[in-house]
């Protein structure tokens, strides 16, 4: 499988679309860090605060690039017919199907390190060592951004290996990142909303009056906040939320539950793979 | 004999449709075996078979004395080199980008050999120009080039003439010619242009509709497709006689016919018949081509 995995690398860092993620990948962290800039001096940020959101910015939209590249970079082997090469020299299915899912994973980490790296030093060119500093938990941030990208490697890879038609597997891909950022903001959302809250009720004598700790009726309780938070654990989408949140306590759920899917996932298409008829 | 390849009643099933239906072959070592048949006989799909692109539905394979079942089957098939309908390159490489990266695929350490094949092929000069940029030959050729990295034992063809002009089939002629020759590697080459085949091939098999309908070496072709006269007549014990009066060579067929393969005169034939009572009943001359022994074969529908 090594034979393998360094031709996929050698071809991976030849690929175009993998530059062009990332330059996008660079333009916007430089973007990004400009737009806070201009909202510090428009007074609505304090120059100390709130950065974990800049700083970890990509982790909302790498789905998207990374739907983009990876039914792409899989494609070229179905749609240029060399998969049919490394098969009939004698490389099993589960090497070649494994190899593009590690070569994939890598792909990602190097969009996620190159946004990282262009963020540090646009934080420290734009606003200074504070927008590094005031991030809190960065192991944790760091360490889940790694068990989501894992995620959408196994997901994405597994259609793409699945599909050979390569745009019909990016449509695919984008329409699911997309459906997943609605389910996902929605499961947010509603596990976000305080179980206790305060409003403002007119009274008898037309007075405004205050009642606080008053329980608030959209907060999910039960059965029903248990299997949000399950679903919540499994989403990748959804925990990139939590990453880029500076209020966020991390545990070892959310990583595991990533860990858990991606491995069932890459074991699914593996199997569907092996079985799979190739032209 | 030894055989590189051999199939055993072989099954695809692409839902209702059978692919190969109880197929069976023998490929002898050395040979450069045409694998002749109409469009849909199923000539793909057992190459798809062999290169492990697919499974069998049923039956068996066997490559180098390994079974299709076996594990080792994949070792197996790093002897073999294959070009699968199309030619499986990177069209956003150069030819010398594209066997580097097969090289990569093999773990060939070093470059050595790569000039070598592109010269063998005919593609070294062809520089930064991607495969996108080639002609049908050129990707064709630089498709064996792939197929060739290895440095394989068995090279499997599907359709390498399809498309070509007349220069680009003489090319991938000779050049098969010449790895058959100089490199001793065997070859399976799956056409439907006959003519084309019949220049190439020491060995044919036949298929239709799923099935191996005749194996062949090319002398036997050749001595089927021999020029002959067929006659009919009352008596071909009579006609055996004459014919050794007359000093022509003849194989008889059944008690009424025989192939007699030399120029007649039918007028004196025909008088020497009659004076030992056996008439004549009809005369065909016949010159089979492969085409025509095809034709014969599988039938004209």
């Amino acid at each position: 499988m090594s034979k393998l995995i360094y031709a996929n690398l050698v071809r991976m860092i030849r690929s175009k679309v993998f530059w062009v993620s990332e330059i996008f990948l660079t333009g916007y962290s430089i973007f990004v860090y400009a737009m806070g800039m201009i909202n510090v001096r428009n007074g609505s940020m304090m120059i100390n605060h709130g950065w974990t959101v800049y700083f970890f910015n990509e982790m909302l939209f790498i789905h998207v690039v990374m739907a983009v590249f990876i039914p792409f970079f899989i494609g070229v082997e179905y749609s240029d017919g060399t998969i049919r090469n490394k098969i009939a020299v004698g490389h099993t299915r589960i090497d070649i199907y494994l190899a593009n899912v590690i070569v994939c994973y890598a792909a990602g980490l190097l969009q996620f390190i190159t946004y990282s790296v262009v963020s540090a030093l646009s934080a420290l060119f734009f606003v200074g060592p504070c927008a590094l500093t005031s991030m809190g938990q960065i192991p944790w941030r760091i360490g889940c951004s790694l068990f989501i990208i894992l995620a959408y490697t196994a997901a994405f890879s597994l259609i793409a290996m699945l599909d050979a038609n390569k745009a019909r597997a990016v449509v695919i891909e984008l329409v699911l990142a997309f459906v997943f950022v609605m389910l996902v903001t929605q499961i947010y959302s509603d596990l976000q909303e305080p179980e206790l809250t305060n409003r403002v009720v007119m009274s008898e004598t037309g007075e405004m009056v205050l009642e606080e700790n008053i329980p608030n009726s959209k907060y999910v309780s039960g059965t029903k906040r248990v299997v949000y938070e399950w679903i919540d654990a499994f989403l990748p989408e959804d925990q990139a939320m939590y990453v880029i949140d500076s209020e966020t306590v991390f545990s070892m759920k959310a990583p595991l539950c990533l860990l858990g899917e991606s491995v069932v996932l890459v074991a699914a298409g593996a199997y569907l793979f092996r079985r799979k008829d190739i032209k | 004999m030894e055989y590189v390849l051999t199939a055993n009643a072989l099954c695809k099933q692409y839902k209702h449709f059978k692919a190969l239906n109880n197929f069976s072959m023998h490929v002898p070592k050395g040979a450069v075996y045409g694998f002749v048949g109409r469009n849909g006989a199923g000539k793909t799909t057992l190459i798809r078979l062999v290169c492990g692109l697919q499974y069998a539905t049923s039956g068996d394979y066997t490559l180098y004395g390994v079974n299709s079942a076996q594990k080792e089957i994949t070792a197996s098939r790093r002897r073999m080199g294959a070009i699968v309908e199309s030619p499986s390159i990177y069209l956003d490489m150069t030819a010398e980008e594209n066997l580097r990266a097969q090289y990569r695929v093999l773990g060939l350490p070093s470059r050595d050999g790569i000039s070598e094949l592109l010269e063998l092929v005919g593609l070294e000069n062809t520089g930064r120009k991607k495969a996108k940029d080639f002609s049908l030959g050129m990707r064709q050729r630089l498709g064996i080039a792939i197929a060739l990295a290895g440095d394989p034992d068995f090279l499997l063809l599907d359709e390498p003439i399809n498309g070509l002009d007349p220069q680009g089939i003489i090319e991938i002629r000779e050049l098969i010619l010449k790895l058959n020759r100089e490199r001793q590697i065997t070859v399976l080459i799956s056409s439907h242009i006959l003519d084309e085949l019949s220049r190439l091939a020491t060995h044919y098999g036949f298929i239709d509709n799923g099935r191996m309908v005749k194996e062949i070496s090319a002398q036997e072709l050749e001595a089927a497709c021999r020029k002959c006269v067929h006659l009919e007549v009352s008596d071909s014990r009579i006609l055996a006689r004459v014919l050794d009066e007359l000093r022509m060579e003849y194989t008889v067929l059944s008690d009424t016919q025989a192939d007699v393969f030399a120029k007649i005169n039918i007028t004196e034939l025909t008088l020497a018949l009659a004076k030992q009572n056996c008439s004549v009943l009809s005369i065909q001359e016949k010159d089979e081509s492969l085409e025509s022994y095809y034709i014969n074969l599988v039938g004209a529908n």
